[in-house]
């Protein structure tokens, strides 16, 4: 294990997609979906993302676990640097590095039975010994996700939105990862339904010992779920602390019009907002990316990026918050 | 009676598709009252968006086919209109606000061009005017530099921009009633709260409006009063307070219950055991009975009627919780 006790840690980190135009394809600008974000997740640990749509975070999961290159920054995952490691010792990390995605159905294939979909990864890594135990260990899967055997030669087709994550999670678990990317796990599901997705998320956590950077645009789930939160807005990550820290007081103030705007029974009704536009409407500003719909931006906000200040536990991105030196 | 908007009465909805037939809305009937904000919340599949759809009669027909009930408008039967009358009425006494709003609006033309269409439909005025009825209405939704937008064509709005129009071009004319199906489910959650803003904002008051969710913070934040629909039923009706103080049906209860509260943390969640179940294959009884935890011989065998807890608080169970 790392000496510093964490698991993986993600610095200074860039992903950008070049904008081509033109018959020759120049590139002419870039899009800044993960623009210098550093974060870290320990042991058993659970770090929820949030932020709205288009603001980078499923790239951010993504670019972890190897499916988009880096610009630049680094990840570290339990001491290996995954951007600059051999394709062989990527490949042994893999297994422990696993994603759920959001759209349970588009992330099964509909030609594979459930016994070769959960199967498929210890196949390739040779962790099975003949077939009785391929199937052994795919019966012993689905009753960890709360399925039975009857699914073993059944196709995603024939289960339910919320069975069908099961499934996935079941294919996520089967390599014994150590982190799991929850992209979005339970959005597409119905609110009956994902109380047992996240029941099952938080039991596997304990059960296997897991990490997870849990992505999502619900506050109200990730504050259930999360130890420690991360906001991101246009690229950034604007805040980032313990979970009751951020939700009983936030500093930023995007995390605050955000928790303004979540809307949840026994909450104040009618509320009048303070937050107008959306996440496009601030297309590169020279200054804070937050700054043109900010309501308590400065003059200072809109000429200078603010820098990352450490605020007791937090870690806050605001010029209203200290000088920048 | 005079007091009622619409009233639905026992309305029966089934779907011959090649797998069989199916009811995708089972004998349900509910009242919209002049000016009130009513709440249909459910699950997908519940056949919320089959009801919202009946009231304008946009179902296909076949696979739909209405075979019992009544929609009364004004005291009229809008299932036994024609496509003329109904013209009349669609846009102008009630519009619709869809969930997708890039779906519901024609990518071929200009924003104006829409809108103005709707107007012309309904009213004789020149195009001048109405461009001025647009530009105006355009900018009570507040887009940003509305009239340049209004030549713009939906695929450079961004979603919240496109759901703006939809709203302008529901309210514009007026109507009595506004259905909106899942109208923000779409959308982040701070645009999610400056469309119910601008909703609450630009209805008259006589205005009602009937919207369509899954969300019970939506439910919380909007309505007035509230109907609980599970699997082509409906299990409860009720007052805001009534749903959310003292829900009555198993169903409601589990529904509120499964909110994660934030503060609590990593607490097991109460979830509701099992699975909708398919329209194919409801329960015998109620619908609700395998999953139910209350569930006892009687809920397998018959259809349970609806009991007033109060004037206001109607459930449809055999064992209504007390709270």
């Amino acid at each position: 294990m790392n000496e510093n006790n964490k698991l993986l840690e993600v610095i200074n980190l860039k992903t950008y997609f070049p904008i081509n135009r033109g018959i020759f394809s120049r590139t002419v600008g870039y899009v800044r979906a993960v623009d210098d974000v550093s974060l870290y997740i320990e042991p058993k640990e659970t770090v929820g993302l949030v932020g709205e749509s288009g603001c980078g975070k499923t790239t951010l999961g993504r670019t972890i676990l190897g499916l988009e290159k880096p610009n630049a920054g680094k990840i570290v995952f339990d001491g290996n640097d995954i951007c600059s490691i051999s394709r062989k010792e990527m490949r042994n990390l893999r297994k422990r590095i696993q994603i759920v995605f959001q759209d349970p159905i588009a992330s099964l294939n509909p030609r594979m039975n459930i016994l070769d979909i959960i199967t498929e990864g210890i196949i390739e890594f040779n962790m099975v010994n003949g077939y009785s135990d391929i199937k052994d260990q795919a019966i012993r899967l689905l009753n960890e996700v709360g399925l039975d055997d009857t699914a073993l030669y059944r196709y995603p087709h024939e289960f339910s939105g919320g069975q069908k994550q099961r499934i996935n999670i079941a294919r996520a678990i089967s390599l014994k990862p150590d982190f799991i990317v929850c992209d979005e796990p339970v959005s597409a599901l119905d609110v009956s339904i994902q109380a047992q997705v996240i029941n099952l998320l938080m039991d596997l956590q304990d059960s296997h010992n897991l990490s997870y950077l849990f992505i999502s645009h619900d506050l109200n789930i990730v504050s259930h779920i999360a130890n420690r939160v991360a906001v991101m807005y246009f690229g950034k990550i604007v805040e980032q602390g313990e979970t009751e820290e951020i939700m009983t007081n936030p500093l930023h103030p995007y995390t605050q019009t955000l928790l303004d705007a979540v809307i949840s029974p026994g909450k104040s009704r009618n509320k009048k907002i303070k937050l107008y536009g959306d996440v496009s409407s601030s297309m590169n500003p020279s200054g804070c990316v937050f700054s043109p719909r900010c309501p308590k931006a400065l003059s200072l906000c809109r000429k200078e990026p603010p820098r990352e200040k450490i605020i007791q536990t937090r870690k806050v991105m605001c010029h209203n918050y200290g000088k920048n030196d | 009676m005079d007091n009622n908007l619409l009233e639905v009465r026992n309305l029966t909805v089934a779907f011959e598709i090649e797998e069989g037939s199916f009811k995708a809305v089972d004998n349900i009937s509910f009242n919209i009252k002049k000016g009130e904000i009513l709440g249909l919340v459910g699950e997908s599949g519940c056949g919320k968006s089959v009801t919202a759809m009946s009231i304008l009669k946009l179902l296909p027909s076949p696979p739909a086919k209405f075979e019992n009930g009544e929609i009364l408008f004004k005291n009229k039967n809008l299932l036994g209109m024609n496509s003329k009358e109904l013209q009349g009425i669609r846009g102008k006494d009630i519009s619709m606000i869809f969930q997708e709003p890039l779906s519901s609006l024609s990518p071929l033309r200009t924003i104006a061009d829409q809108m103005i269409e709707t107007i012309n439909l309904h009213r004789q005025i020149t195009h001048k005017k109405a461009w001025k009825i647009v530009e105006n209405w355009l900018k009570k939704v507040k887009i940003p530099d509305a009239s340049h937008k209004m030549s713009a064509y939906p695929f450079q709005l961004s979603g919240g921009m496109r759901q703006r129009v939809m709203i302008a071009m529901a309210l514009m004319l007026n109507p009595n009633l506004i259905i909106a199906d899942e109208p923000t489910t779409a959308l982040d959650v701070t645009v999610q709260a400056q469309i119910f803003e601008l909703m609450r904002e630009n209805r008259q008051d006589t205005t009602s409006i009937f919207l369509i969710t899954h969300d019970m913070g939506v439910i919380w934040d909007m309505c007035d009063r509230v109907i609980v629909m599970y699997a082509s039923k409906i299990v409860e009706e009720g007052t805001l307070n009534d749903i959310f103080k003292s829900p009555s049906h198993p169903y409601t209860k589990g529904l509120l219950d499964s909110i994660p509260k934030s503060i609590k943390k990593r607490e097991r969640l109460t979830s509701i055991p099992g699975n909708v179940p398919s329209p194919f294959n409801y329960p015998q009884g109620c619908h609700f009975s395998d999953r139910c935890p209350y569930v006892f011989e009687r809920c397998k065998i018959e259809d349970p009627k609806f009991i007033n807890n109060t004037e206001t608080h109607k459930v449809a169970c055999f064992k209504p919780l007390v709270t």
